[in-house]
C-alpha cells in the first residue's frame, strides 16, 4: 500500500511530462483569408536536433514555402502531438519534432469597373 | 510558361484529407488546385475562359482515369458531403468579383433598379470573408442579406450545402444567387438561370462559351446541388444596399432576472411576437428585429436562454468597418473542446457546469454596432466541434424544442446547446428551408460519444412524434433515402431528373457522385 502514492505520483509526473510535450501555437494575419490544399493548410513536419547545425545550434530542418510564391502567409500553426512530445521528453529535448501547418495569402485580382461590355463580362 | 503549366497544379496521392473542423477524414486520389492566371488579368470573360480551361483539364483527367471529381472550397462542411475517393478540385484561389452593368442585363430581367444595382458576378472560390469587405466598401456600398454565423465558407461551397443564418425575412445564403456558371464536362458548360427570372443578355454566356439554359426546375436543382452537378465556377448574386446592424447579446430581462424558457419566451420563439413582452427586448428597442437567435441551454433547470437580437440601422457614411480578427478573441484552444469532450464522456455529471463555463467564454454579453461582415466574422481556431440541425415548420417549433429537451433528459446531459434560427423558404428543390418560415434548431457543442448518440437518436424521435423535418446537408444528419423521399417527395425526383438532363452520360453522373450521394440514393 505504501508504494501506491509513489506510483501514482510517477504516473502523474509522466502524464504531465507527456502532456507538457503537447503544444499548439498559432499566428494568423488580421484578415486570414489564405488557402492551402483543398481547404486544409499545407503541412510540413520538422525535426530540430541539437548539434545538427553546429555545436550550439538547435536548428530545424527548415522548409521554403514555395507554394506561396510571391504572396505572404496568412496562418502558421505549430503542433506537437503526444508522440512528438514523447520523443522530445525521452531525448531531453535534443530531438524535437513538430508539425507546422500554414496557408498562403491569395492573389489580389485587379478590378476595372469599366471593363466588359454588353457582349462580354 | 503556358497556363497549363502555371494554373493547374496536381498534388498526387493517395493523400489523407480532413475537413476544416476535423470531423471528417478520408483518402483522396489527388488534389488539383486551380490558380488565377499569373499575369493577373482583370476579371472578365477572357480570364474566366482561361480558368474554365484548367477546370475542364482537371475534369478530363478524372474522366480518363475513371475517378470521381469533386470540388471543395474551404472544406467547411461538417458532413461528408465534400469527401471523394477521386480528385478533389480546389478552387479557393479563384476569387474574381465584379459588378454587372445594366447594359448587360436581359430586357426581361424582372428585378427593380435596386436589385439590378446589387448584381455581382463572383468566382466560386471567394470566401464569404472576402465578399463582405468588397461588397461593403465605399465603391460598391452593398451587403449580403444573410450568411452563416461564421465567414469561412466559399460561396460555391455554401451553395452546395445550404448555409443559412437567422435573418427573419430572408432565406439561405444560396438564395442570393440568380445565375450559375456550371461546368459539367471536358467540353460542356452551362449558364443557368430561371425561366421566370432571366438575368443576362444571351451574348454574355456566349462570351464564355457556356450554353444558356433557362429552366426553373434545373436552376433550383443546381442551386442546392450538393456538388453533384459539376463545378460551379461563377455565380451572379443579387446583393442589397449596405446597412449597419446594432446587435445585442443578453441573458437577462429588464427586470434583471435570467432569461429562461418560460411562457413568454416560448411565445416569442413560436410566434415571433416581439410586442407582447417588452421585458424580453433589449433596452430602448421594440418592434421586429432583422435577426433573432435565442440559444437554449438544455442542461439548466429551467432551461436558460441567451438571446441575440439585431436591428437594422442606416449606413453612416463616416463609418469605416474593421473586419480584422482581434487578439484576445480566440476562444478555447485547438484541443480544448475535443479533450473536454472525452472527459465529459467519462464525467457526465459535470456537463451542466461545463456548459455554463463555455457559454460564459463564447457568448459575450453586450451590444455592438457594425456591418454584416463585421457581425459575422472570423473564427481563428480549427476546432473539432459537434454540429447538427433539425428544421421544421414554425408551427412545430415548440414540439421540437420539447422533444429535444426530453431526449436530453433521457440520454444526457449532453454537452450541446440549442440555437433557434429562422429562415424563409427557399425555391431550391433540396433546400432544407422548405417551410415559410422554417424554424431551424442548430445543435452545437462538444464532439464526443454522447453528442453523436444524441444526433443519431433525433431522426427516429422526430418520426415517432410525427413532426416533419429536414436536416442541414453540411452538418451531422440522419438522412436516409426513405427520409429524403418522405420530406422532399416530388422535389427530390425533379432534382434527380435535372441531374440526368445536365449530365446525360452515366459516367458523368458517376464522376460527380460520391459515397455521400450514393448512400442517400441521390446518385
Amino acid at each position: 500500500m505504501r508504494h501506491i502514492p509513489g506510483r501514482s505520483l510517477m504516473l502523474a509526473g509522466s502524464a504531465a511530462t507527456l502532456l507538457g510535450g503537447c503544444a499548439s501555437h498559432l499566428i494568423i494575419a488580421p484578415n486570414p483569408d489564405g488557402s492551402g490544399i483543398a481547404g486544409a493548410p499545407y503541412t510540413d513536419t520538422q525535426v530540430s536536433i541539437m548539434g545538427e547545425r553546429g555545436a550550439s545550434s538547435d536548428g530545424a530542418t527548415g522548409h521554403v514555402a514555395e507554394e506561396c510564391g510571391t504572396e505572404g502567409m496568412t496562418r502558421v500553426e505549430v503542433h506537437r502531438n503526444l508522440l512528438q512530445g514523447l520523443v522530445t521528453a525521452l531525448t531531453l529535448g535534443t530531438v524535437s519534432p513538430a508539425t507546422i501547418r500554414y496557408q498562403c495569402a491569395k492573389t489580389d485580382i485587379p478590378e476595372d469597373p469599366d471593363s466588359g461590355s454588353d457582349t462580354q463580362f | 510558361m503556358s497556363d497549363d503549366t502555371t494554373m493547374l497544379r496536381t498534388f498526387g496521392g493517395p493523400r489523407p484529407w480532413q475537413n476544416w473542423h476535423q470531423t471528417i477524414s478520408g483518402t483522396l486520389a489527388a488534389v488539383d488546385k486551380i490558380f488565377y492566371p499569373p499575369d493577373r488579368p482583370v476579371y472578365g470573360s477572357p480570364a474566366i475562359n482561361r480558368c474554365t480551361r484548367q477546370i475542364q483539364r482537371s475534369i478530363g483527367r478524372a474522366k480518363a482515369q475513371g475517378l470521381e471529381h469533386r470540388t471543395v472550397g474551404r472544406g467547411w462542411s461538417l458532413s461528408d458531403a465534400p469527401l471523394t475517393s477521386g480528385i478533389m478540385l480546389d478552387i479557393a484561389d479563384l476569387t474574381g468579383k465584379k459588378r454587372l452593368r445594366t447594359d448587360q442585363l436581359d430586357p426581361a430581367y424582372p428585378g427593380n433598379a435596386q436589385a439590378a444595382n446589387g448584381l455581382c458576378l463572383v468566382q466560386g472560390g471567394n470566401y464569404i470573408s472576402e465578399l463582405n469587405p468588397w461588397l461593403e466598401n465605399d465603391i460598391n456600398q452593398l451587403s449580403l442579406r444573410t450568411t452563416g454565423a461564421a465567414n469561412g465558407q466559399t460561396i460555391a461551397g455554401a451553395t452546395a450545402t445550404g448555409t443559412h443564418g437567422s435573418a427573419l425575412d430572408h432565406g439561405s445564403l444560396h438564395d442570393h444567387i440568380v445565375a450559375i456558371h456550371l461546368i459539367t464536362g471536358e467540353h460542356e458548360q452551362f449558364w443557368l438561370e430561371r425561366a421566370s427570372y432571366p438575368v443576362m443578355k444571351e451574348a454574355l454566356p456566349q462570351s464564355i462559351n457556356a450554353q444558356l439554359l433557362r429552366d426553373d426546375d434545373v436552376f433550383n436543382a443546381v442551386l442546392m446541388g450538393l456538388g453533384a452537378f459539376g463545378v460551379i465556377h461563377n455565380v451572379v448574386i443579387e446583393a442589397r444596399e449596405r446597412f449597419l446592424l446594432k446587435a445585442y447579446n443578453y441573458d437577462k430581462g429588464h427586470d434583471g432576472q435570467k432569461l429562461v424558457l418560460d411562457g413568454a419566451m416560448r411565445n416569442r420563439i413560436a410566434n415571433l411576437d416581439f410586442a407582447s413582452d417588452p421585458n424580453l427586448n433589449p433596452p430602448n428597442e421594440s418592434g421586429k428585429p432583422y435577426f433573432f437567435q435565442p440559444i437554449i441551454n438544455p442542461n439548466t433547470d429551467p432551461p436558460e436562454v441567451l438571446v441575440t437580437q439585431m436591428y437594422e440601422r442606416q449606413w453612416d457614411p463616416a463609418y469605416r468597418p474593421d473586419y480584422a480578427i482581434k487578439q484576445g478573441t480566440f476562444g478555447p484552444g485547438y484541443d480544448f473542446v475535443s479533450v473536454a469532450g472525452q472527459a465529459l464522456d467519462m464525467f457526465s455529471g459535470v456537463v451542466p457546469l461545463f456548459a455554463q463555463l463555455v457559454a460564459g467564454t463564447l457568448f459575450e454579453v453586450g451590444d455592438k454596432t457594425g456591418s454584416w461582415g463585421e457581425q459575422f466574422g472570423y473564427k481563428a481556431f480549427r476546432t473539432k466541434v459537434a454540429s447538427g440541425t433539425v428544421a421544421v415548420p414554425l408551427a412545430r417549433a415548440l414540439d421540437t424544442i420539447d422533444l429535444l429537451l426530453e431526449l436530453n433528459d433521457d440520454m444526457g446531459p449532453v454537452p450541446l446547446v440549442l440555437g433557434c434560427r429562422y429562415v424563409r423558404k427557399s425555391p431550391a428543390l433540396l433546400a432544407f428551408n422548405r417551410w415559410d418560415p422554417t424554424f431551424v434548431i442548430s445543435i452545437d457543442g462538444v464532439y464526443n460519444n454522447s453528442s453523436l448518440a444524441f444526433f443519431d437518436a433525433i431522426p427516429g424521435e422526430m418520426e415517432a412524434a410525427g413532426i416533419p423535418f429536414t436536416q442541414h446537408w453540411g452538418k451531422t444528419h440522419g438522412y436516409t433515402p426513405q427520409r429524403i423521399a418522405n420530406v422532399y417527395g416530388g422535389d427530390r425526383d425533379k432534382w434527380v431528373a435535372a441531374r440526368t438532363q445536365l449530365l446525360p452520360d452515366p459516367a458523368q453522373r458517376a464522376m460527380f457522385g460520391n459515397k455521400f450521394l450514393r448512400d442517400l440514393g441521390l446518385a
